[in-house]
């Protein structure tokens, strides 16, 4: 039992509770702040729930790791949920000495060395699962990038009906062009053949031709910032305004090439949606206009 | 999924849920969702989905337990964050096009 746990994200609760930070408001009821002290600055994070509360049975190991971000540095790195991080970033977190009673020595130390990282960084990570030792290495990434849902607010499953062939209709992809294309992450034997090992892979391209993508195309950046899965695709674009063009950078037949795109503005995405559900017909040139 | 209990409730509650939240976190790794084909749309709804449970970590970030019995807000939190994550395991496991190369 973990009732008196304390609980931090490491690398995070600096950003969440800064003042005019994207996640400034607080959800409904009383919430504690934590005891850490914020600092100014970018902070890199590593996106696992660490116990900082006093953990008997594992504070002679190391720092417990209690839940890890679904696609976030540690995930990326292989870690999971029960792992415990013995060594982080070159010191060891073992028996290190509770600052306070009921506190996890190793649990408090992550956080602290956690926060001394800028996005970006390295971090090589020791740590136990089961009776095996392992070890990783994680990057950090840009906290700021991630917390831009402002609020907890969870959908209710099945409140977003499926799109035709079963997949999720909530979710927001500009459209035809981004959301019918099929992508991947590019692997390193797919990376020989196309002759990049990073970026990801149009599979199917899309049949909007505002999006001048070709199936075997490669994103290699995408407003000047490198795609690691279709994923990070997705929310990079998402950070982009109605009307602004991006600027993507892909691989063609391996040769680089320049392309730009509008975001559709708001009353596209509305002619798009509708036409998605057949509320007007494909040929319909545009929603009438003030 | 229920909201928090009372008391020792709410204690079985939050160990629940933490379980949960570690046996979906399991099965997302053994999937492997970067070697899978998918939709934009997909995509779009995973990274929307990771950054929802990103929030709700951020939030249990701030709330220290509490010392006798968990706090009420921490065991909603970690209900949500298992129903977020049950909701990217289904976006993940049912829409991927193919297995990649």
């Amino acid at each position: 039992m973990m009732m008196d746990g304390k609980w931090l994200l490491v690398a995070s609760v600096l950003v969440v509770s800064s003042p005019g930070s994207a996640m400034g408001q607080r959800p409904p009821g009383p919430l504690r702040p934590h005891t850490l002290v914020p600092s100014s600055g970018p902070h890199g994070r590593i996106g696992v729930l660490v116990k900082t509360g006093a953990a008997p049975s594992t504070d002679s190991i190391g720092a417990w790791v209690e839940a890890v971000t679904p696609g976030g540095p540690a995930a990326k790195a292989g870690l999971k949920a029960g792992d415990i991080i013995t060594r982080f970033n070159g010191t060891a977190l073992a028996g290190v000495p509770a600052p306070e009673e009921n506190a996890s020595g190793p649990g408090r130390k992550l956080v602290t060395l956690a926060h001394g990282l800028a996005p970006g960084d390295t971090a090589p990570i020791e740590y136990r699962r089961g009776n095996d030792a392992k070890k990783t290495r994680l990057v950090t990434e840009d906290l700021s990038a991630w917390m831009l849902v402002d609020r907890v607010d969870v959908p209710v499953p099945g409140a977003f009906p499926a799109q035709p062939g079963g997949e999720p209709g909530f979710s927001f992809c500009f459209g035809d062009a981004w959301c019918d294309m099929e992508l991947v992450s590019l692997t390193a034997d797919l990376g020989d053949y196309f002759g990049t090992k990073e970026g990801v892979l149009v599979v199917k391209a899309p049949d909007d031709s505002s999006l001048p993508l070709k199936s075997g195309d490669v994103l290699l950046s995408i407003g000047g910032r490198r795609p690691t899965s279709p994923s990070h695709a997705m929310r990079i674009l998402r950070s982009y305004e109605a009307g602004e063009t991006v600027a993507i950078e892909i691989l063609r037949k391996q040769k680089r090439m320049s392309l730009a795109w509008q975001v559709p503005r708001s009353d596209d995405r509305m002619r798009q949606l509708m036409r998605l559900h057949r509320l007007v017909p494909d040929s319909d040139s545009g929603l009438p206009r003030d | 999924m229920g909201g928090p209990g009372t008391g020792g409730c709410r204690a079985q509650d939050l160990e629940r849920a933490k379980r949960q939240s570690a046996s979906l976190e399991a099965e997302l790794q053994q999937y492997d969702a970067d070697s899978r084909v998918v939709t934009g749309r997909a995509a779009s709804a995973a990274a929307e989905l990771e950054d929802r449970i990103a929030s709700v970590d951020g939030w249990l970030a701030q709330i220290n337990g509490a010392p006798v019995e968990p706090d009420p807000q921490v065991v909603k939190l970690w209900q949500d964050r298992v129903n977020l994550m049950q909701q990217l395991v289904d976006v993940r496991v049912t829409s991927a096009a193919y297995v990649g190369l």
